[in-house]
């Protein structure tokens, strides 16, 4: 396990290219219990490229809002559930989704298409938060999926 | 109808109303045969299903299926096109909730799919219990179910005369009443990175205890042996051997299948993949009688006898050259392994021969996304006219089509 999410940390920080810098902000997201919406939005924005790496969550938060990828109801602060956190990652790696994610983009489709793509495995509901070490398996396997061409 | 209305809207909208998963799938089948009895097939299917994680240790799934089929047959709503039933119905107990600890049960119980070891045996819907322990490697399965309550076009459960009276009769609509169980032992790569599965099924048939009189009670016994894995980069094999004891009335008989696959995958080319299966079910030959499955398949897509007192190889070869597309051909022969006559149109009661027929299947699976798939399937049956069958006997032929959408 530990294996694992050491795995995922260097593949995230290839990805950013700047390992130490990044390490502090890695191990806050690896010890969270319950990933904020905040530091999801971290997460997902440097490692997509969408925004620079020293940003910190409250900025990540904030261009989130701005592309409109969350609910008006969340907060940097609110725990992100695992449907919202799909779709974020959806939108920031530009996956494409099913049809009915075309017709109605939104975390609802983004968490099954995700189920369908064997990203999120396990016994899981889409209203349940995620734990950091959970949200960094599933960027690792979209990672692999990126680079195996989509 | 405004509950449906609502149930879409809820659906559509993609709103998390509902701590858990929910959602529609609607599927379409259109068919038309050379079949005298059901020249078209048309079956409309909405499946609505729920499900979620109750706490850490608990799943619970639930899914209520509304079915139209063009030909009328007995459903909850008589002699209906319509028919509505439970599909999934299922409380899960899981421990551990963490999958990677060494030792690891579930306990579940309500309606739920199931497969017997052995897939000649039984395949469908059970209303029961089923456990499943992990130990290390080794996994230890069992389930018991009642198949009374379920509807008979799903288990084909047809093995006395009486299940084939019911099963003839529009008038009845569930299964026979029979209790089935199994347990099973699955060792994963035990040597030579082979798989080793064995499993003991059993199925008693219920009239004795109720008021009914049958004409005939089967209870049926089943030991089943699984040995698979791989035997080379990118082949792979899987033996099967299925042996049985029946009690009927005061007699007993034996009954055996078996079957054995290769096959061989072609990644660079296509993602090509060739199979050949060689199945065997016993017919009444010698000390053993005609193999009685639980649950009946049909022999091919098109030769729609049942899978017993007989001998075929099948080749099926499949590519995919579009990642959403997966197309394949499929060729079979069929022998009979007693002279027994075959109940089929058109069959020569007096043949001796033991050739019975061949098939030629055509089938794509085209997915263009992770929500719709369309699938067809057409083949074709030539039967052993002049030989097995009448030298009038016309060639038989199948095409299908299926669409599903999961909302």
């Amino acid at each position: 396990m530990k294996r694992t999410a050491w795995t995922i940390l260097f593949t995230f920080a290839a990805a950013l290219g700047a390992f130490a810098q990044s390490n502090e902000a890695m191990d806050q997201i690896l010890a969270a219990n319950a990933l904020q919406c905040g530091k999801a939005a971290y997460l997902l924005l440097v490692a997509s490229d969408n925004i620079a790496e020293d940003a910190g969550d409250a900025r990540s938060f904030d261009l989130l809002r701005e592309l409109g990828w969350i609910g008006n109801k969340a907060t940097a602060e609110t725990p992100i559930t695992i449907s919202e956190y799909a779709y974020v990652l959806m939108r920031a790696f530009g996956m494409k989704g099913g049809l009915l994610y075309s017709l109605l983009p939104g975390p609802r489709y983004a968490f099954r298409e995700l189920v369908d793509r064997g990203v999120i495995q396990g016994r899981v509901d889409p209203a349940d938060r995620l734990s950091g070490q959970r949200a960094m398996h599933i960027l690792g396997r979209v990672l692999d999926i990126e680079e195996a061409g989509g | 109808m405004k509950r449906i209305t609502l149930f879409l809207c809820l659906v559509l909208s993609g709103a998390p109303v509902f701590a858990a998963d929910f959602g529609l799938v609607l599927d379409n089948l259109s068919g038309w045969s050379s079949f005298d009895e059901e020249p078209q097939l048309q079956r409309d299917r909405a499946t609505a299903w729920f499900s979620t994680p109750l706490g850490a240790n608990f799943d619970l799934h639930a899914s209520l299926r509304l079915e139209y089929r063009l030909t009328p047959e007995p459903s909850w709503f008589g002699s209906s096109s319509f028919g509505i039933d439970v599909g999934r119905l299922e409380l899960m107990a899981i421990y551990p909730g963490n999958p990677d600890h060494p030792l690891t049960w579930s306990f579940g119980g309500g309606r739920f799919n199931y497969a017997f070891l052995g897939e000649n045996i039984f395949t469908g819907r059970l209303d029961g219990f089923k456990a499943k322990i992990d130990v290390g490697r080794a996994t230890y399965r069992f389930a018991l179910g009642y198949l009374g309550l379920m509807p008979k076009e799903d288990t084909r459960t047809l093995l006395s005369a009486d299940d084939v009276a019911d099963y003839n009769d529009e008038a009845i609509f569930f299964a026979p009443p029979r209790l089935i169980a199994e347990a099973t032992i699955m060792l994963p790569e035990l040597f030579a990175r082979q798989d080793f599965s064995f499993g003991f099924g059993s199925q008693f048939d219920l009239r004795g205890w109720t008021s009914e009189a049958p004409s005939e009670l089967v209870h049926t016994q089943y030991l089943s042996f699984v040995l698979g894995g791989s035997l080379g980069r990118n082949i792979f094999q899987k033996a099967h051997l299925d042996m049985g004891i029946g009690e009927l009335g005061e007699g007993l008989f034996v009954m055996a299948a078996a079957g054995y696959a290769v096959s061989l995958f072609m990644p660079e080319l296509a993602r090509a993949r060739l199979e050949l299966l060689i199945e065997y079910a016993s017919g009444n030959t010698g000390f053993l009688s005609i193999w009685r499955p639980i649950s009946e398949r049909q022999m091919g897509f098109v030769y729609n006898v049942s899978f017993a007192d007989c001998l075929s190889g099948t080749l099926d070869a499949s590519f995919t050259p579009l990642k959403s597309l997966t197309a394949g051909v499929k060729g079979s022969l069929f022998l009979r392994t007693s002279m027994e006559a075959l109940q089929d149109t058109s069959f020569d009661t007096a043949s001796t021969a033991s050739y019975l027929g061949t098939e030629a299947d055509l089938y794509a699976i085209f997915k263009p996304s992770s929500d719709l798939s369309i699938s067809a399937s057409s083949g074709v049956f030539l039967p052993a006219a002049g030989l097995s069958y009448l030298p009038d006997a016309s060639p038989r032929w199948l095409v299908s089509a299926t669409v599903t959408l999961s909302l």
